[in-house]
């Protein structure tokens, strides 16, 4: 009978901190490249049972026309790889800008990787000629001259990805592949949106308070039950 | 106490609200010459590792259990805005000194103390020594000085300027370049139309209008704001929504720890 009430207890616990992703998911309505965390509970393992497994949908976001040279957004499967602080990291975020020593970097200064390593712009720049191409398969041409291409790559398992704040994601076992080309088209002068749909979130919402509230209820009901097995034996 | 989700949609209601701030900004500045619209960018807060319990758990009491977790985030933080460098609809004002951008490109400023500033609003006046200035005051670079005897002024769209005296013979007086920055939304912009150049941004690369990727200038025009007031509208509806949802979030987690405050009876 107690076991219950802790069972019920932990549900209530659970639900709190799904409301916690909900919560983080509605605040980045508005974050570029944002991708949503899907809510633990709404995970069934191979046994159908409730699984804690968290995911992080990488559904698609719409794309933004922005008219700057620098911002990229990824269409199809894949990500920017960039220079995190512990090692590569993986970001949807293409708002590039150039640092001071000529790197394309990210809002937040990392640097981001091309084909050929790091992406620098400085040779390139110097001469007269400032116009940046970015093509659909990622070569970054200037003037006429192709200096590399921007490194997209696919984690071969997505659930091994981690998500660090800025928008980045790590990679728990360092494994990815490289899409097809084809798979995906780099757009230049566009940004994706989040994909956070308000709807999906407020059903999310009020699933959570509603089991919320059924746990509550079974725990005033058990409470119930056990008062009346206190008062066996009085006469 | 769960208040990290009340945290959250606080954080998520604050960056709505600077969102709301850029938008208002941008209806103000409609019919500001060459004013180029703003868009407020977010980042997503630091994730923590949090415990989970899972129901198949069968030890009685609750327990954090070891190596089962979700990553939950904290929410929202607005971090800068971002120009729009979108070309805006040219203007005929029949003032023979204002000069519109058609393209890329911005017109070189000396401030007095030599340092240099770019603006895309052309509207041009003379001062009393007969040099091109800004509204602001600050002299277009390089200068373009007028002689007093100096009847019209025709400029063409490479940005020769080309000047007729009073005995009506005409000659070119100078050309007008225009500077192009390899990221023009990195630009700072610092009030009164004006851009200062940042890391961001680039260096500046100087050019005459109309070739490599330079805009064309137009005498007798100005460019108008880029600002569409149906798409700023439809901004504020969105943020306004944005933010009504996450005081939706607040309802929620306070009726759930009301809930929790009447589970003893």
């Amino acid at each position: 009978m107690i076991k219950g009430i802790y069972v019920a207890a932990r549900g209530l616990d659970n639900r709190m901190k799904n409301l916690e992703i909900v919560a983080n998911n509605l605040a980045n309505l508005n974050t570029v490249g944002y991708k949503r965390d899907i809510s633990f509970f709404e995970m069934m393992n191979q046994f159908n049972q409730p699984d804690v497994k968290r995911t992080i949908d990488f559904a698609q976001g719409n794309m933004t026309q922005t008219f700057n040279q620098l911002d990229f957004a990824i269409n199809g499967k894949g990500f920017f790889v960039v220079e995190g602080k512990q090692g590569m990291e993986l970001t949807r975020n293409g708002k590039f800008s150039i640092s001071d020593d000529g790197f394309l970097v990210t809002e937040y200064g990392a640097k981001v990787y091309g084909k050929n390593g790091l992406i620098n712009f400085n040779d390139s720049i110097t001469k007269n000629e400032n116009t940046v191409v970015v093509n659909r398969n990622g070569e970054v041409i200037i003037g006429d001259y192709a200096l590399d291409s921007i490194l997209v790559v696919l984690p071969d398992n997505t659930m091994n990805i981690e998500k660090s704040s800025n928008l980045n994601f790590n990679l728990s076992d360092g494994s990815f592949l490289f899409p097809d080309e084809g798979s995906f088209e780099i757009l230049q002068g566009h940004l994706e949106e989040s994909n956070v749909n308000p709807i999906q979130e407020m059903e999310s919402m009020i699933k959570v308070s509603v089991n919320y509230e059924s746990n509550n209820k079974i725990i005033n009901y058990l409470d119930q039950t056990l008062e009346k097995a206190n008062e066996i034996g009085r006469t | 106490m769960p208040t990290r989700a009340l945290r959250t949609a606080a954080s998520g209601m604050y960056a709505q609200q600077v969102n709301i701030e850029v938008i208002s900004n941008n209806i103000a500045n409609v019919n500001t010459t060459s004013f180029k619209k703003n868009k407020a960018e977010f980042k997503d807060l630091m994730y923590q590792k949090v415990n989970v319990n899972p129901l198949s758990n069968s030890t009685p009491g609750i327990f954090d259990s070891e190596g089962i977790h979700v990553q939950v985030g904290n929410g929202v933080q607005a971090i800068s805005t971002q120009k729009i460098i979108r070309q805006g609809d040219l203007t005929p004002t029949n003032n023979q000194f204002d000069i519109a951008i058609q393209g890329e490109g911005y017109f070189q400023i000396r401030k007095p103390d030599g340092s240099f500033l770019y603006t895309r609003d052309g509207s041009f006046k003379v001062n009393s020594d007969g040099t091109l200035i800004t509204a602001s005051g600050y002299a277009l670079d390089p200068d373009i000085t007028l002689r007093d005897d100096i009847a019209g002024i025709f400029i063409s769209r490479d940005g020769e300027v080309e000047v007729t005296d009073i005995s009506g013979s005409s000659y070119v007086l100078a050309n007008i370049q225009l500077a192009r920055f390899i990221n023009p939304a990195g630009l700072q912009a610092i009030g009164d139309n004006l851009y200062m150049e940042t890391k961001a941004s680039g260096q500046p690369l100087l050019g005459t209008p109309g070739t490599n990727g330079f805009g064309e200038v137009h005498q007798g025009f100005l460019e108008s704001s880029n600002v569409d007031i149906v798409e700023e509208m439809i901004a504020m509806i969105t943020a306004q929504r944005a933010y009504e949802i996450n005081s939706k979030t607040v309802k929620t987690v306070e009726d759930m720890m009301q809930l929790a405050n009447n589970l003893k009876r």
